[in-house]
């Protein structure tokens, strides 16, 4: 009998192999998830379901008076290009921020161009819950020039809320067809910004307990707004002197999330979770629990204050599940 | 005095199993560094891909994984066995370790893998590393008869510090290119050509380099096969299992259209944004010369390749002289192929061929792959640096973090205006391209040897 070759067996094995973790790799993810979740007397009740190992957080979210942001829009043109990427690095780039969003729970978005945003600005009846995403640092002219009458200023006057990426707010503005500029002293627009950082700072304190509840993993100063002016609130991770990888502040009734730093992989990731977990400027957690599972899972969070949103996520440090179940 | 029993039967067991000891040994090796020492930057994306097909965006829907779909179906699979060992927890984020924002090197990362998750993805890859080795031990066997230089030919590459540094510390996949460009090879010897041609894709598809080599495993199909049906049928069945498993690995990103971004390594990645001037020190500067001369050498690499392979069909030799120079060729296209200084894991695919050379046609050549070996280790450790020590602080606790922060302090530092990591790099990697070019010193030397009246090779 013809002895058995083991060099075609592991070419065959390998073979297999290949193309059994191709198939699996479109066929058998993703997993099922999912989450509910009660309020009850004494906070909420929820029940988990996830068909493959995960680790998984529940966060209750004290949101003092404030209403989460429940429809984003995200301003991007091609005719207006930002000072720090292409027309298709932006795309690229917004793309992933649309994609990560929908991993962590948030559906409702849309991208708006320099017209509609001017549109926006021009006729918002009322911008509360709702929040415009500003990536790449830049504002078009069309409702920003450097001057305090801008349109721009209508959002947050109307309670509108702001994200904020890329650069110190207000730092740059874009007309069509040409190259970014640079604005003098974008704090006549934005006081906030005075003080802001403009390098890297080392920031290696957690802001707990929200930024280990929410996974929060950008640890990137540069441009975050000073905790000197008044009514900055930090989040994420912290700087000695109070500089934070989020900053938020409030301008009139609406408020300004700056998420420090370059945009990249990290800056979406705290990003996507501070949107869909509805974080507002007085956000405190009330309560949360974590923990691993398969299958099921059930249990309860405690609090006593009502204007409180519930999140789940699951995968920990490496999202791929997330829903506000409450809130 | 005399020997107690038990180390008798030790050095009995190694004279009759020499083999199963030197794999005892390096197993024991990769063992002792697996779960403590890890490169976090690449194994941290490992995990990121695993986490991304979990969310149901595949392996290119969301960045993070950079490279053609092979190790990405490994991937899959390793998250499969994770979820069947309940292993939830892939990573943490230490905090204290974000003063390397600070630091001119861009790739340390405090999120760090855990020690369980590494473990799978590092023992899947010590899997390769010994069947790697097996495959050789059975080409060196196949080809020579000679069961001791097969097991020499095994201890040089299992027990190759780059080869565990790769697996067992780095977590990075090159030895599954080097395991199918050896299986390739060995089946091309068997005539096995549509399963070749197969596997060739895999290999090509997981790393190019092996592409580099397409013309002298060309030279060994039509030199073998004499015939001239025979010859079209052989390389018509080595083309169809290329372009099958090719079709058939590609199928997904076929489908869902993302078949461009399995090259994105190649073109550019994901959405690259930008403040301030690209080129920020010497060490960049470089990088920057440097991918510029890589891509010109290629004429040369190239056209040098295609002279070898012209050569090598055109030897006169049959049987198993043939075999003993083609292989010395192979081993000789291997290099070719790093005329500049490559990342140090790149070099595995060059160590099978050296390391056969060594056992088979002139023992010198253990000279180069010792000094390949040891340099491009030394290049690996001073590329990575104190990152290898992370994980070895968040889980275990076992090194202070103000030694991390001296060391990168340390290396950030600068001396005439360069920092002592450019510094480091540029020695390093010149060590290590001069051992790659001593292959070529011996080469000469060795034929000098054999033709001492010949005054060119």
């Amino acid at each position: 009998m013809k002895r058995p070759d083991a060099v075609t067996a592991i070419a065959v094995l390998l073979l297999v192999l290949v193309l059994a973790g191709g198939a699996l790799s479109y066929a058998a993810y993703p997993g099922e998830y999912g989450a509910e979740g009660v309020s009850t007397a004494t906070g909420a009740d929820f029940r988990l379901r996830s068909s493959l190992s995960t680790e998984y957080g529940v966060i209750a979210i004290d949101n003092g008076t404030e209403a989460p942001v429940s429809k984003l829009y995200i301003f991007i043109d091609p005719d207006y290009v930002p000072y720090c990427t292409d027309a298709s690095g932006a795309d690229a780039y917004i793309t992933q921020v649309e994609k990560e969003l929908l991993r962590c729970g948030f559906d409702n978005f849309e991208r708006v161009d320099a017209k509609k945003l001017l549109d926006l600005m021009l006729d918002p009846p009322s911008a509360v819950e709702m929040g415009i995403l500003i990536p790449f640092g830049t504002l078009p002219d069309t409702v920003y020039t450097g001057q305090p009458a801008d349109e721009f200023l209508n959002w947050t006057a109307k309670g509108g809320t702001v994200y904020w990426m890329g650069g110190i707010p207000g730092a740059y503005k874009v007309s069509e067809g040409e190259d970014a500029v640079k604005v003098s002293s974008p704090e006549t627009v934005f006081s906030f910004v005075t003080g802001a950082s403009k390098g890297e700072m080392i920031a290696d304190e957690p802001v707990d307990p929200m930024c280990s509840a929410l996974n929060l993993i950008s640890t990137s100063t540069r441009f975050a707004l000073s905790p000197a002016y008044p009514g900055v609130e930090g989040m994420g991770v912290k700087t000695s002197d109070g500089r934070c990888s989020i900053s938020a502040v409030k301008d009139g009734p609406g408020t300004f999330f700056v998420i420090a730093g370059i945009p990249g992989s990290e800056q979406r990731h705290d990003l996507s979770i501070l949107i869909s977990a509805g974080i507002t400027y007085q956000s405190e957690v009330a309560d949360f629990e974590t923990g691993a599972f398969r299958g099921h899972t059930a249990s309860s969070l405690e609090y006593t204050s009502t204007n409180v949103s519930v999140y789940v996520i699951y995968g920990g440090y490496f999202p791929i599940f997330g829903k506000r179940i409450i809130g | 005095m005399s020997e107690g029993r038990g180390a008798k039967g030790i050095k009995a067991f190694i004279a009759r199993h020499p083999a199963v000891f030197i794999a005892i040994v390096g197993l024991a090796i990769r063992a002792c560094l697996i779960p403590f020492f890890t490169y976090t930057y690449d194994v941290y994306h490992w995990a990121l891909t695993i986490s991304n097909l979990r969310s149901g965006e595949g392996l290119y829907g969301l960045s993070g994984y950079y490279y053609t779909p092979v190790w990405g179906y490994f991937l899959a699979g390793i998250g499969s066995i994770a979820d069947l060992l309940r292993i939830a927890d892939f990573g943490d984020m230490f905090y204290s370790l974000a003063f390397v924002n600070g630091s001119e090197w861009d790739y340390y990362q405090a999120l760090v893998c855990t020690p369980a998750f590494t473990i799978l993805v590092k023992a899947t890859l010590t899997i390769f590393d010994l069947i790697t080795g097996y495959l050789i031990y059975v080409l060196v066997k196949e080809h020579t008869g000679d069961g001791k230089k097969a097991v020499a030919a095994f201890g040089l590459w299992f027990l190759c510090p780059i080869v565990i540094y790769t697996s067992a510390i780095h977590g990075m996949f090159d030895v599954i290119a080097v395991m199918t460009l050896v299986l390739t090879v060995l089946l091309l010897f068997r005539r096995r050509y549509g399963l070749a041609g197969a596997v060739f894709a895999v290999s090509i598809f997981t790393k190019f380099f092996p592409f580099y080599l397409t013309l002298i495993l060309l030279v060994l199909v039509i030199k073998q096969e004499k015939e001239a049906v025979a010859r079209r049928k052989a390389l018509i069945t080595l083309v169809l299992g290329f372009v099958a498993m090719f079709v058939l690995m590609y199928m997904p990103q076929i489908i869902d259209g993302t078949f461009l971004d399995t090259f994105s390594f190649v073109t550019s990645r994901v959405a690259e944004i930008s403040v301030g001037p690209e080129i920020k020190d010497v060490w960049n500067l470089i990088q920057t010369i440097g991918y510029t001369v890589v891509i010109m050498l290629q004429v040369v690499i190239l056209s040098v390749l295609f002279v070898i392979a012209q050569r090598t069909y055109r030897l006169p030799q049959e049987g198993s002289e043939f075999v003993a120079k083609y292989m010395h060729r192979l081993m000789l296209s291997t290099a070719v192929i790093f005329l500049w200084t490559p990342t140090p894991t790149y070099l595995m695919i060059l160590l099978p061929f050296l390391a056969y050379a060594a056992v088979t046609r002139d023992e010198n050549y253990i000279i180069p792959f010792v000094l390949i070996s040891v340099f491009s280790t030394l290049y690996a450790l001073a590329m990575h640096n104190y990152s290898l020590l992370f994980q070895l602080y968040g889980y275990f606790g076992a090194v202070p973090l103000d030694y991390l922060v001296g060391g990168i302090g340390w290396l950030d530092g600068t001396l005439f205006n360069i920092t002592n990591r450019t510094l480091v790099n540029i020695s390093l990697g010149l060590a290590e391209t001069l051992s790659i070019y001593a292959i070529y010193l011996f080469t000469y030397w060795g034929y000098m040897k054999r033709n001492p009246r010949e005054g060119k090779v």
